[in-house]
């Protein structure tokens, strides 16, 4: 069958329209129905407790996976998923660039996504997968679904009008509370939280270092839960190195303490001053790294 | 039997308890298709209330199973599942089944409705917030950025993150400094700081905001908001002895909303330098890359010899001063005037040995000078610059002035006796004007820089029969126009920079006290010159492979004219330089590269001088006017592994360079001079150069060990006395190194390095090599907030001839104690065994040079220090 130039001409638009969205569409991994808000405060510095940092975490609950992940990534998420991503992001930034001149006010930028975190319960399928990075690189490793070993207690408060029932774990070395909602049965909560019988509303540590607390609950619908791709600087670039949770947290540890010596490593020559890294690295999330 | 009937009894009875011991269990489906549903949340509640006693999941045969310890009174089981209505049913006394069938309803959540906050300024930042990273022996800011994640401050100065150079430093927002922002980093203290942001991807210039991508980042500092609007600072007060020795550095600054300003006085004369503090950082200019500058050449040549393989202060006898005054005032909205304005006065006298032997083709020539020299200079450097950052144009407009002043007094004994006075002044005005406009998606640039600079020297030299005098002046005008364009179409993208360079250069130069038999003595010539040039490139990038081709073109008519012989001489000449650069990341860990060039010399032009002039004491050139020059190629490839949450690293490199030159440099022994002229003859010359670094963090010393080698061997040749002396000449260093630390209190870190050099005349066989080794360690010890004590000690074993070797035992010892008002005593020793003079060989060409320094003796010294 002969074509036409005119279907010929077609065909050719089409293909560029599909290989155009193919390359900047994401994988699609469930489609969500529930977006949860918590308010996630953190000490920056573990000993004197003066520099706590608060970001926004999103929790997507779909039919058979969620994701759990800051609010300032969100949309980078949702504009690099449309065909146009790239150009509305630059159209997003040339008016706030006019909008900083007409105020006077020299730019001074919204707090990057404190947790860079994100968590993929389920997929696959009896696992969790979470992404991180340390510095400008990017890792994934496998963890366990429902690592938790929970001890429910008789503790009721309300949070948002739901009435919440209180349960406690002991954690990767720290004292967990949790307060669940029994009236939301979603296995689920912020972070790698779950394995209640409800939704998990507010969360902390014995020692305050960490807190999670719900902000806001709506339901959505057609809202696709995304996996995230390594982004870097302006372009899509890179991929996730695989790695073990252990090994992740030691290497963020060592960063912490050590990036001068790292620094010096990765030029090959003796540039800065070693002893001058910082010897109060604050404790991280988990602390089972030993 | 009695007690067996109780036993009998109590068994009856611990079975009863058992078997109380209620497990409820069932099956819970689809009331609409009979299906099993998993998953489904079934828990045990108090009727009425939400609270869970105990709860199960029902698996994926919708089975559940659920056991409690009693039968609850009043207690109901709870059935609920996402996208089903719940359902409740009381819990009977002797029912243990309970199957259960849900029916769909989507389940409806009681929204809150959230707003997210705007996002309103979407630049990448990260804050850091000072006190949580400032240790006790901080206390300019520079000391705390050091400390930040990701911020490293080279010893320089310069300021990266993520080993990129900053490409702008504010303070609160403004751009006061320009590049010289060591001013602010070593002078401003860490508690008037309250935060320091990093803006990842910075694009300075507004108007190419989301049209030119940048990779660059810039920092913003944030004062507190005691230190703002009010006179802040600092000052430093000490002596010390052996001799009588001071330090003295005030810091004063003042930031409002639209003005702000820096000031600073430093003086001492333990040897620690000053002028590096206003040195300006090349901030990466976004608009073009072109050289900003034309420099004389130094015809007059009389320095002392410096010595550099040990720290600079063990060896600088100083009494400088320097005094620095940074402004700036916004003046409307959008413009910003800044200046600066430094003055320095620096005294240097240093002595030292050195016994050269050249080797020629019929045995060697050795001399040896004995040298005092002592050096008054100053120097006063201003500028003043007109910026205006709007988004649709940008312009920056630098007047800049230096002035210097600089005379040298060197004394020698040994082989040629002999007394020199040298003064080396220059004066340099320059204007740098750069103008971006934007039109929609594009931008057009042109810049425009133009320098004048003009420099009378003189020279003295009186020996025991007879004096010298030369004097050169040279003068040069400078100008370099140009524009550029960029264009984009993925992946490819192609940029050029075009323009017009003008060069009006003279020189003019006298000579007397030297027998005329060795050649003219006088200079007087012209040399003018434009250069046309277009530098495009070309960047392609795809996947994990980066490559970009740089091909500078030059078209360049040159006139010279001499008066003294009154002739003239013109030439064209067309240059290219290719150079192209590949880049492959293997795996997200090893990352290959290839980079190979082939680049076209300019012409040395600064050579043009027939006639004589004397350098120094001992050397005397003679140019040529010759329009032929050489070329060079290179190639080199390395290789980058890295594993950072392993914390190893390895690179390695191989690169070779063949350069071809249409002269060749011939030394004359005419003693008591070196005449020093190029001879033209063909010249071929290459070098290996390889290096290899490993380092891996160390988890049990908490540190890390590194290794570090290189490599390189040079073949070439030398013309002494007419006659060419092919040779080849190696160096290699291997360099251990251990971090670590040790406890929050003690950080250490060791460094060994040993070094051989091997130099060998092809013709006669000689060889000749020499190594030394040196180590250092240095630690300090925190175990109070208030005070610390860092040690530094280093040991070098140099081998100054094939019989005869020397130690070296140099050892430092500071201690600090600040009270927390910033209130800070200081004490410190360095020299601690009063080593009084340093010794060493290296090889230079077809020299071994053998050089003695007297360094500083044992100083110790005391200092307060508090803030305002």
């Amino acid at each position: 069958m002969k074509l036409k130039p005119c279907s010929l001409a077609l065909l050719i638009i089409a293909t560029n329209l599909i290989i155009n969205s193919i390359a900047i569409a994401q994988e699609v991994l469930d489609q969500a129905q529930y977006r949860f808000y918590y308010d996630y405060a953190w000490e920056f510095d573990t000993l004197t407790l003066n520099d706590t940092r608060e970001d926004l975490i999103i929790l997507q609950v779909g039919q058979n996976m969620s994701k759990s992940y800051s609010y300032a990534t969100f949309y980078y998420d949702s504009l690099r998923a449309s065909s146009d991503g790239e150009r509305a992001m630059r159209q997003i930034r040339r008016e706030l660039a006019i909008s900083v001149v007409e105020t006077g006010k020299p730019p001074t930028g919204f707090v990057r996504g404190a947790m860079g975190t994100r968590v993929y319960k389920n997929y696959p399928e009896g696992q969790m997968t979470i992404t991180d990075r340390i510095s400008s690189n990017h890792y994934v490793y496998k963890d366990d679904l429902n690592p938790h070993v929970w001890q429910i207690t008789d503790s009721t408060k309300t949070i948002l009008d739901y009435s919440v029932q209180m349960a406690v774990s002991d954690f990767r070395g720290r004292r967990w509370t949790a307060w669940f909602a029994p009236d939301i049965p979603i296995s689920d909560g912020p972070w790698k939280f779950s394995g209640l019988p409800g939704l998990i509303m507010e969360a902390y540590d014995t020692e305050k270092h960490y807190r999670f607390i719900i902000v806001g609950i709506e339901q959505v619908e057609d809202e696709p839960i995304v996996f995230s791709p390594v982004v870097a600087g302006y372009r899509l670039y890179g991929n996730f190195e695989e790695t073990t949770r252990l090994d992740f947290l030691r290497g963020l540890v060592r960063y912490r303490w050590n990036s001068s010596a790292i620094m010096n490593a990765e030029l090959g020559k003796t540039t800065f001053d070693e002893t001058s890294d910082s010897s109060r690295p604050h404790d991280l999330i988990e602390r089972d790294y030993y | 039997m009695r007690i067996f009937g109780l036993l009998i009894l109590l068994f009856c009875f611990g079975w009863t308890t058992y078997g109380q011991n209620l497990k409820l269990f069932g099956t819970v489906t689809d009331a609409d298709t009979n299906n099993p549903i998993p998953g489904v949340v079934v828990s045990v509640r108090p009727a009425g209330e939400s609270r869970i006693i105990r709860h199960a999941y029902t698996s994926t045969e919708g089975k559940f199973e659920l056991s409690l310890a009693k039968f609850p009174e009043n207690h109901v089981l709870h059935f609920a599942n996402m996208g089903y209505a719940p359902k409740t049913i009381s819990i009977l006394p002797e029912r243990l089944e309970y199957n259960v069938q849900l029916s769909m309803q989507a389940t409806e959540l009681k929204e809150v409705v959230f707003n997210a906050p705007a996002i309103e300024h979407r630049s990448d930042t990260i804050i850091y917030h000072v006190e949580n990273f400032a240790e006790i022996e901080d206390q300019t800011l520079a000391d705390v950025l050091k400390r930040m994640p990701g911020i490293s401050v080279e010893p320089s100065g310069q300021i990266r993150y993520q080993n990129q150079p900053i490409n702008r430093f504010y303070i609160e927002g403004r751009d006061m400094l320009g590049g010289r922002y060591g001013i602010a980093t070593n002078n401003i203290h860490q508690q008037d700081v309250s935060s320091v942001e990093v803006l990842e991807n910075h694009q300075p210039i507004r108007a190419l905001q989301d049209i030119s991508l940048s990779d660059d980042p810039a920092i913003n500092i944030r004062l507190r908001e005691d230190a703002k609007a009010r006179w802040v600072g600092t000052l430093r007060q000490g002596a010390g002895f052996e001799p009588l020795l001071w330090k003295s550095e005030l810091a004063a600054m003042r930031f409002k909303e639209n003005t702000q300003t820096l000031n600073i006085y430093k003086s001492n004369n333990t040897g620690d330098a000053l002028a590096h503090e206003t040195r300006a950082f090349s901030i990466d200019n976004p608009i073009a890359q072109f050289r900003r500058g034309y420099r004389l050449q130094n015809y007059v040549m009389v320095a002392p010899d410096q010595l550099r393989q040990i720290e600079d202060y063990r060896s600088r006898f100083n009494n400088t001063h320097l005094f620095s005054t940074n402004n700036l005032w916004g003046v409307g909205q959008h413009y910003d005037l800044t200046s600066q304005i430094t003055y320095l006065n620096k005294r240097l006298t240093s002595d030292n040995a050195t016994l050269t032997s050249y080797f020629l083709e019929d045995g060697a020539i050795v001399t040896d000078e004995i040298e005092h020299a002592s050096s008054h200079e100053n120097r006063l450097m201003g500028d003043i610059t007109l910026t205006a950052n709007t988004p649709t144009y940008y312009f920056k407009n630098r007047l800049f002035a230096n002035m210097h002043w600089s005379d040298m007094d060197i004394q020698v004994e040994g082989t040629f006796p002999n007394s020199q006075e040298a003064s080396t002044p220059q004066r340099q005005f320059s204007n740098d004007l750069e103008i971006l406009k934007r039109s929609g998606n594009r931008a057009y640039t042109v810049n425009t820089f133009n320098l004048y600079q003009v420099k009378p020297h003189h020279l003295k030299v009186v020996r025991d029969d007879d004096v010298q005098h030369q004097h050169v002046e040279t003068s040069a005008f400078y100008t370099n126009t140009n524009t550029a364009l960029s264009l984009h179409v993925n992946p490819v993208t192609f940029s050029m920079t075009l323009g017009v360079v003008g060069v009006v250069r003279s020189l003019e130069s006298g000579l007397t006290g030297v027998a005329d038999t060795l050649g003219r003595m006088n200079n007087d010539e012209t040399m003018r010159y434009l250069n046309l040039y277009a530098s495009p490139s070309l960047e392609f990038n795809r996947g994990s492979f980066e490559s970009r081709l740089n091909i500078p073109l030059s078209f360049i008519p040159y006139r010279y004219a001499d008066r003294i012989e009154g002739e003239n001489q013109h030439e064209e000449l067309f240059f290219v330089s290719p150079r192209l650069t590949m880049r492959y990341h293997v795996t997200q860990r090893l990352s290959a590269s290839l980079i190979g060039s082939y680049v076209q010399r300019p012409v040395q032009e600064q050579s043009f001088h027939e006639s004589l002039i004397m350098n120094n004491y001992r050397n005397l050139s003679l140019g040529v006017v010759d329009f032929d020059t050489g070329n060079s190629k290179s190639v080199s490839f390395t290789l980058r592994y890295r594993q950072p949450l392993r914390a190893v690293f390895w690179n390695a490199s191989l690169s070779r360079s063949w350069n071809y030159s249409p002269y060749i440099a011939n030394v004359y022994f005419l003693d008591p001079y070196l005449l020093n002229a190029l001879f033209k003859q063909d010249y071929n010359h290459s070098m290996w150069l390889m290096s290899g670094n490993v380092s891996k963090g160390a988890d049990f010393i908490n540190g890390m060990v590194s290794l570090r080698s290189s490599l390189s061997v040079f073949e070439g040749a030398t013309i002494q006395n007419a006659i060419e002396s092919p040779y080849t000449s190696h160096s290699l260093t291997v360099s251990p190194r251990i971090t670590s630390r040790l406890s929050t209190w003690f950080n250490m870190s060791y460094e060994f390095s040993f070094s051989r050099n091997w130099l060998e005349m092809q013709s006669t066989g000689m060889q000749t090599t020499y190594q030394n080794y040196r180590q250092k360690i240095s630690g300090n010890i925190n175990p109070a907030r208030k005070w610390y004590v860092r040690l530094v000690g280093e040991h070098y074993y140099n081998e100054i001839t094939a019989d005869q070797t020397k130690h070296f035992l140099l050892a430092d010892a500071e201690f600090i104690y600040r009270l927390p008002t910033g209130l800070e005593f200081a004490a410190s020793v360095r020299n601690i065994f009063d080593q009084d003079v340093y010794a060493y060989t290296i090889h230079s060409g077809l020299r071994a040079i053998n050089q003695e320094y007297i360094i500083r003796p044992r100083n110790v010294m005391a200092s307060v220090f508090f803030r305002f």
